[in-house]
């Protein structure tokens, strides 16, 4: 698909589009802390993969390290130029769907205070648990994405954990994730 | 909370998803900038491709290279060609044969500068010649050390006849007997003096080879000067000084080629300059050029 998009072809870059806006998304979220900066860095960065698409070369690693890449440096000239700052429209916008309005409700609240936690992190710490824990890859992927032995990856990643729940115990947030200890962490 | 819960906590981030309208929007820009870009590839197959660069790139760096190793005097890039020369002693094996070599060659070129009447880059060209003489100064063995015994002879014998001396004999022998008897002198003196320039010209021997050239450097009242400038040319640049009044130095020569070496002398106190000259013949790896008094012309 990459090589389809490399030769011209509009529709295989769509359909990079599709497979990896997600996961863009959460990457600039987190980053940005809030939903409408977060959307305007998807589109920078998939402008900037446009643009870069020729240079691209595969060397084994997923494309999307490619666009995490980009995310990075788009998000780094993004801060320079805005101060990201919380909406109350951050709050509300949750774009899952959930018949229990108090259990959405909850959830939305949930996110909001893990996504402005990690906000404040350090990016490598941020990097590290968005790859390990929010897209699911394992720690010797992580380590050839971002240039890290795996057992450099496992020790970031701990400080990264004790460092968001230190961000999360200022902000008086981590009373909200006691539920991921017992039940919802028996689900 | 522990490190389990809040990895369960971020594990549900994955659920979020970029909201539909969002997601419209930004596919609408991308359409928009694909199709934008559709259109430049018209000026992008202009546009020279990387290697085609690289290869440009090259050619001109090794026109250039040669060009400028080729250039003569009379072309602006000759400076950069002796630099470049001058640089590449340090990559060769025997520098002394290539500085050697160099130095025949700028010798060459000026002369037949000079020949043409291209006065200014035959003076290029004979600066590149004294400074290679100053770099092969600079860079050839020093194993000269029998110098101290000839030495004491040659102080003796200028004294006597200071001018005559570096012309008319290369070896002190023939000075200490010329002065005692007449009639024998006119027969050994016809000899070099025919067979020099009849021999030793027409065997066409044009390699160059080193000769180590020794002097004094005195004022007019006898002493010795220290620090004067010992030139191929009038007011060229300085091929060595003296040290003590010793001129002592390696040039390159041909047998039966005539040398004239010129010596100055600045005054800082009257700003006068005192010069002296010697023209002498080359018969051999060592060069006597006697006694040259400078005074103010």
């Amino acid at each position: 698909m990459v090589k389809a998009a490399q030769a011209g072809d509009a529709s295989a870059f769509g359909k990079l589009y599709e497979l990896y806006r997600d996961p863009v998304y959460r990457y600039c979220l987190a980053r940005s802390g809030a939903t409408h900066d977060a959307e305007d860095l998807v589109a920078d960065v998939f402008l900037r993969a446009m643009e870069a698409l020729e240079r691209y070369e595969d060397r084994g690693l997923p494309f999307v390290a490619f666009l995490f890449r980009i995310a990075r440096n788009a998000a780094i000239d993004r801060s320079r130029r805005t101060r990201p700052d919380m909406s109350i429209e951050d709050l509300t916008n949750d774009p899952e769907s959930d018949h229990n309005v108090e259990s959405a409700a909850a959830r939305s609240t949930e996110r909001q205070a893990l996504v402005n936690a990690m906000s404040k992190l350090k990016a490598d710490y941020r990097d590290v648990l968005l790859l390990r824990f929010v897209e699911g890859y394992g720690a010797a992927e992580v380590g050839r994405m971002t240039g890290r032995s795996e057992g450099a990856v496992r020790t970031l990643q701990h400080r990264a954990l004790d460092r968001l729940r230190r961000e999360l115990d200022r902000s008086g947030a981590s009373a909200l994730f006691d539920r991921w200890g017992g039940a919802e962490a028996a689900k | 909370m522990n490190e389990g819960s809040l990895a369960r906590a971020l594990g549900a981030l994955r659920s979020t998803h970029m909201p539909e309208l969002a997601s419209d929007r930004v596919r609408d820009e991308l359409e928009r900038a694909w199709r934008d870009r559709a259109d430049r590839p018209q000026r992008r197959g202009l546009a020279v491709p990387a290697f085609a660069r690289a290869f440009a790139l090259v050619t001109v760096v090794v026109v250039t290279g040669f060009l400028t190793l080729r250039a003569g005097a009379d072309s602006p890039l000759y400076s950069a060609r002796i630099a470049i020369e001058d640089t590449l002693v340090l990559f060769q094996a025997d520098r002394v044969e290539y500085v050697t070599a160099l130095y025949e060659e700028r010798a060459e070129e000026a002369a037949r500068l000079e020949a043409v009447g291209n006065a200014l880059a035959a003076g290029h060209a004979r600066e590149a010649e004294a400074d290679t003489l100053r770099l092969l100064n600079r860079i050839m063995p020093r194993t000269e050390d029998p110098s101290p015994e000839p030495s004491p002879a040659i102080v003796v014998a200028p004294t006597a006849e200071p001018s005559l001396a570096p012309t008319v004999t290369p070896t002190p022998i023939p000075t200490a007997t010329r002065p005692g008897t007449p009639p024998p002198a006119p027969a050994p003196t016809p000899k070099p003096a025919t067979t020099r320039p009849s021999t030793v010209t027409p065997t066409a021997t044009p390699a160059y080879f080193t000769v180590h050239a020794t002097g004094y450097v005195t004022s007019a009242d006898g002493t010795p000067v220290n620090d004067a400038c010992v030139s191929t040319g009038i007011d060229s640049s300085c091929v060595t000084s003296t040290t003590n009044g010793r001129i002592d130095f390696v040039l390159l020569g041909r047998k039966g080629q005539s040398i004239t070496l010129y010596v100055r002398k600045l005054d800082p106190l009257t700003g006068a300059t005192q010069r002296g000259k010697v023209t002498t013949v080359v018969t051999g790896p060592t060069l006597f050029l006697g006694q040259i008094v400078i005074r103010v012309i």
